[in-house]
């Protein structure tokens, strides 16, 4: 069921994804050649749009992300989704990956339009010089290396995922009361996350206080140790994401099954 | 079995109590009007059984389950307001109804549609009473064994009413029920086996429609009148 | 179209009469299958179970009979038929009465209207009934 939920969920979000991705490499193309040709006042309004289309879809991934949770479960629509033969689980879950999915999607294609409007002669023999040397540096210690990028990206897309998470969980805390749920959704999000932060603080003064902090001065920042300082950083750091994940979903869940409110 | 049972059924809005201590059972083959004004509870007795809302106390039985997943498999209902994705076509949503429901009735549905002439239109283009149409049918092509209809004949003129009294009727399944909630019971009672009044949030009659012409001389209607009178 | 139902008595009934009223008439012949249950119902409007108890009645009283496999049928059976009839007749001659007395004609004074207009409407021809 959960496939079937996400299929619908990219149905329905890359109607407006796949045309602005697709403006972004076609303008970032035009760009190219517009700086080929060495014009400088269409090279300019070139430009101009190609930084207005990025702004846009970085703005879109984000309300995108509120959007579809709002509208498809909390508004009137919620009477199709939320008497669907499927798990709670299945329906936040389809909402969840899709919408890591376009940010991730969404990164790439910045990464790519970028790289085509500064595809230089130079600048391919500079990308060139760095992969090789990012070759050479993994040649020394392959392993070490798949777990670093595994670990960094699991980190990324638990950040994401807890962000996005501490956003429907903001909504569905919305359903408490009747009227301004936008707002009543804001408020929330700025007291959840303070409460957060005052909550890490706290976490690394009792770390500081059992002398841990103490402990990983001494360790050395190497890259491929597994002991060392940045290891053991991104460890806890995906530790705590997954802890913060687990917490914003389930509360998520509760509030869907328990105090569901539609209007 | 009853393929409906409420057991002391109780749901508090903060101190206001929209349902209290209902009672009820639903055996199947039966259509049964849950009556009663505005603000009576009708919707959120509904809303319980689908499983939108958790009761406060007491519960509801689905085919002997609370609700969950797998009783929103066997219950097909239909919500007082329209929850279609305006910019899907009618046959997308078809096609979702057909994804999610395996006891979605294809043929019946596009059957159904084909009379209405609007296979491959996308919603937004549809009138009002249109799209409550497609949802109706959508709802009634499904076997379902039970049916929750709320308010189905809200504010829709008189041919639109006749149009879901016929599909009604011409979907009765002597193994499923219909419980469909109203404010306005002239016309629809002739449809109806039993009627549950609902008066705020606490059942004032159960019975069948015909012991109640024959014990009280009078129409369901009238005497939702008397009873229920300002 | 729907048919037209009094509020003050149970529908099952109603529909009991009209099918009885349809065989009667013969606009429902002996020997006729009736249309299945939902058909009817979709016909008459009303709930299907309640066309199945009216059909249940009626075939108790033998104006109906059910063949197992094929479906259900109307009487062959003459003696139900005219006696249906009789009864009929014999309840709208009653309650015409009543009405008559209400405005006061005695069962005599109107059934000596009745006469007159039964002349009337002969010599008009034949108008069917």
């Amino acid at each position: 069921m959960l496939t079937k939920l996400m299929k619908y969920e990219f149905k329905a979000t890359s109607r407006v994804f796949l045309p602005l991705l697709a403006a972004l490499i076609l303008l970032s193309i035009v760009n190219r050649l517009l700086n080929a040709i060495g014009q400088t006042t269409p090279m300019a309004i070139g430009t101009a749009a190609t930084v207005a289309l990025i702004v846009c879809i970085i703005v879109l991934t984000l309300v995108m992300s509120i959007q579809r949770f709002r509208q498809n479960f909390l508004s009137n629509e919620g009477y199709l989704m939320m008497t669907l033969p499927v798990s709670t689980d299945s329906l936040i879950l389809s909402k969840l990956f899709v919408s890591v999915i376009w940010i991730l999607a969404n990164m790439l294609s910045l990464v790519v339009a970028v790289m085509i409007m500064i595809s230089y002669e130079y600048t391919f023999r500079e990308a060139l010089q760095i992969l090789q040397r990012l070759g050479s540096l993994i040649a020394e210690n392959p392993g070490y290396f798949t777990a670093y990028t595994l670990e960094i990206i699991l980190l990324i897309i638990l950040c994401l995922s807890s962000g996005i998470l501490l956003l429907y969980l903001c909504l569905s805390l919305s359903m408490l009361v009747n009227k301004r749920r936008g707002l009543f959704a804001f408020a929330a999000f700025f007291v959840i996350s303070s409460a957060l932060q005052i909550a890490a603080a706290f976490a690394n003064s009792i770390a500081a206080a059992l002398g841990v902090t103490g402990y990983l001065r001494n360790l050395r920042l190497e890259l491929w140790n597994p002991y060392s300082i940045s290891q053991l950083f991104i460890l806890i750091s995906i530790a705590a994401q997954a802890f913060v994940c687990l917490l914003f979903y389930f509360s998520t869940r509760f509030m869907l099954k328990n105090k569901l409110n539609l209007q | 079995m009853a393929i409906l049972e409420c057991k002391g059924l109780t749901k508090k809005y903060g101190k206001k109590e929209a349902l209290r201590q209902i009672d009820l059972q639903v055996e199947p083959g039966r259509i049964v009007g849950l009556l009663g004004p505005n603000g009576s509870g009708k919707s959120t007795l509904l809303k319980i059984c689908t499983g939108l809302l958790t009761p406060t106390k007491g519960a509801a039985h689905i085919d002997g389950r609370k609700p969950d997943s797998k009783t929103k498999a066997i219950v097909s209902y239909l919500p007082e307001v329209p929850y279609l994705n305006d910019w899907m076509k009618v046959s997308d949503i078809v096609a979702f109804f057909r994804d999610f429901y395996s006891d979605f009735n294809l043929t019946k549905a596009l059957d159904m549609l084909r009379n209405l002439s609007i296979e491959n239109q996308v919603l937004k283009t549809l009138s009002k009473g249109t799209k409550e149409k497609v949802q109706l049918v959508l709802v009634m092509a499904r076997e379902a064994k039970l049916y929750l209809l709320d308010e189905p004949i809200g504010g829709v003129d008189p041919a639109a009413r006749d149009y879901i009294l016929n599909t009604i009727i011409r979907n009765y399944n002597p193994e499923a029920s219909v419980v469909l909630s109203t404010h306005l019971i002239t016309d629809i009672e002739q449809v109806l086996d039993d009627v549950i009044f609902l008066k705020e949030g606490e059942i004032v009659l159960d019975c069948p429609v015909d012991e109640l012409r024959e014990s009280k001389g009078m129409s369901v209607d009238a005497y939702f009148r008397e009873v229920f009178k300002c | 179209m729907a048919w037209i139902f009094t509020s003050d008595r149970p529908i099952y009934l109603q529909v009991q009469e009209k099918i009885k009223l349809s065989i009667v008439s013969g606009e429902y012949p002996p020997g006729w299958k009736m249309p299945a249950v939902r058909d009817l119902a979709l016909e008459a409007a009303v709930n299907p179970n309640t066309v199945q108890k009216a059909l249940s009645e009626l075939e108790r009283e033998g104006f109906v009979y059910t063949q197992r496999t094929s479906g259900r049928y109307i009487t062959e059976d003459d003696m139900v038929i005219k006696q249906a009839k009789n009864e009929l007749a014999t309840e709208l001659v009653r309650s015409f009465l009543g009405k008559m007395a209400a405005i006061g004609f005695s069962p005599a004074e109107a059934a000596l209207l009745i006469g007159d207009k039964a002349k009337e409407v002969d010599g008009n021809g034949d108008t069917g009934m």
